[in-house]
């Protein structure tokens, strides 16, 4: 679902109004990517649209406060990647492996094969420091810029590249052996 | 460019280096194997990030949006008389500010007027030959020493019978519009802050 930013920013101002039905929009709008954001943070699919829910229910509560300086993703994915974090403080979910797509293969060993390089890449970014997740997840999967994950985050463009730097260095030692596939 | 880009080698792959930047950056990886092979491994990194696929099994979306919309709770305060309300507190000290200019300047001219002989009564004249269709006055009063009586009577000159007095109790009252104003804004900065309550706060 795309929508041009002038349409955005008149549901934001209606939201901002009271308007449960402008929001209902923006939550339409939003709901996959925010989903996704969480989800790779955690891993879980249920609990990331848990997290999603409570980040959209924030985000009502104080839209009115909303200025339209960063994009209005950014700041819905920073209540969002807190929301899930405070989440995670409270369970350490474990992969589930059910979750995982099954990868169109040849045959069931390069489906397995498959599905383990993916377990292990996403083990691999959960065992990232939370500060480096967010903004390598940010990057990789909804290709936010510097500045709108330094606002997405409330950092300094510096911040977000030393985090990404550091996550990149830290991913790239941990997924070597299938880095070399690649 | 002998130096290795490793500082740049994030911000090039994620086209965030200026056109200048780029290019030096281009010029170098032209000559440093070490370089390029850092740009391969983050660009292979890249594309096995892309492998994992994103959250499956997830409700309807008509089923999650009635949820959220179940929970939003109704916001008494309408945006217009919150963004009326925040602007008429914000502005609050510049009035004041502004009353304050304009007690300083009525209480210098009535000083200066004060000390000046025969200031007042130039003044009371000046005004009253220039502005006399502006105060509907007659004309027997610019002639007369009496109509500046009347004039004073009618309370047209009442802003130059300023004294000391009337200037402290306003100098007062503003300090002590300004200080409420002031212990307001420090109670309300006192409370936790808008960004923890809504989870804004970085992690």
């Amino acid at each position: 679902m795309t929508l041009s930013a002038e349409d955005e920013s008149r549901l934001i101002s209606r939201s901002q109004g009271g308007d449960r039905e402008a929001f209902g929009e923006l939550v339409r709008l939003h709901r996959k990517g925010t989903i996704n954001v969480v989800y790779r943070m955690c891993g879980n699919a249920s609990l990331a649209e848990d997290a999603a829910q409570t980040a959209f229910i924030r985000a009502w509560q104080h839209i009115p406060n909303y200025q339209p300086r960063s994009s209005f993703r950014s700041w819905l994915y920073r209540i969002a990647v807190n929301a899930a974090l405070d989440m995670l403080r409270h369970e350490k979910p474990a992969v589930n492996i059910d979750e995982l797509a099954v990868v169109a293969a040849e045959n069931v060993e390069d489906c397995l094969e498959k599905q383990e390089q993916i377990q292990q890449v996403q083990q691999a970014v959960q065992s990232l420091p939370e500060a480096s997740r967010g903004v390598l997840l940010l990057r990789e999967y909804e290709g936010l810029s510097y500045q709108e994950m330094a606002d997405a985050l409330d950092i300094s463009i510096g911040t977000v590249m030393s985090r990404l730097n550091y996550g990149r260095k830290r991913l790239l030692e941990l997924l070597s052996p299938y880095l070399e596939e690649v | 460019m002998n130096e290795h880009v490793d500082a740049c080698i994030d911000a090039y792959l994620d086209g965030e280096l200026s056109a200048l930047k780029k290019q030096r950056v281009e010029t170098h990886l032209a000559q440093c194997s070490r370089c390029c092979t850092q740009i391969t491994q983050r660009r292979a990194l890249s594309v096995l990030l892309q492998d994992i696929p994103p959250a499956s099994g997830l409700k309807p979306q008509e089923q999650f949006v009635s949820e959220v919309g179940l929970q939003l709770k109704e916001r008494r305060m309408p945006m217009q008389s919150h963004r009326a309300f925040y602007l008429g507190w914000q502005s609050i000290p510049v009035v004041l500010l502004l009353a304050w200019v304009f007690i300083q300047t009525v209480s210098i001219l009535s000083g200066l007027i004060a000390v000046i002989p025969s200031a007042e009564q130039t003044l009371y004249s000046g005004i009253s030959v220039s502005m006399p269709s502006l105060f509907g006055l007659p004309e027997f009063v610019k002639s007369v020493p009496g109509g500046l009586e009347v004039l004073r009577q009618l309370g047209v000159f009442s802003i130059i019978d300023w004294n000391w007095f009337t200037s402290l109790v306003l100098w007062a009252s503003i300090a002590l519009m300004y200080l409420i104003w002031l212990a307001s804004w420090l109670v309300y900065n006192r409370q936790p802050q808008f960004c923890h309550a809504a989870g804004l706060d970085t992690h």
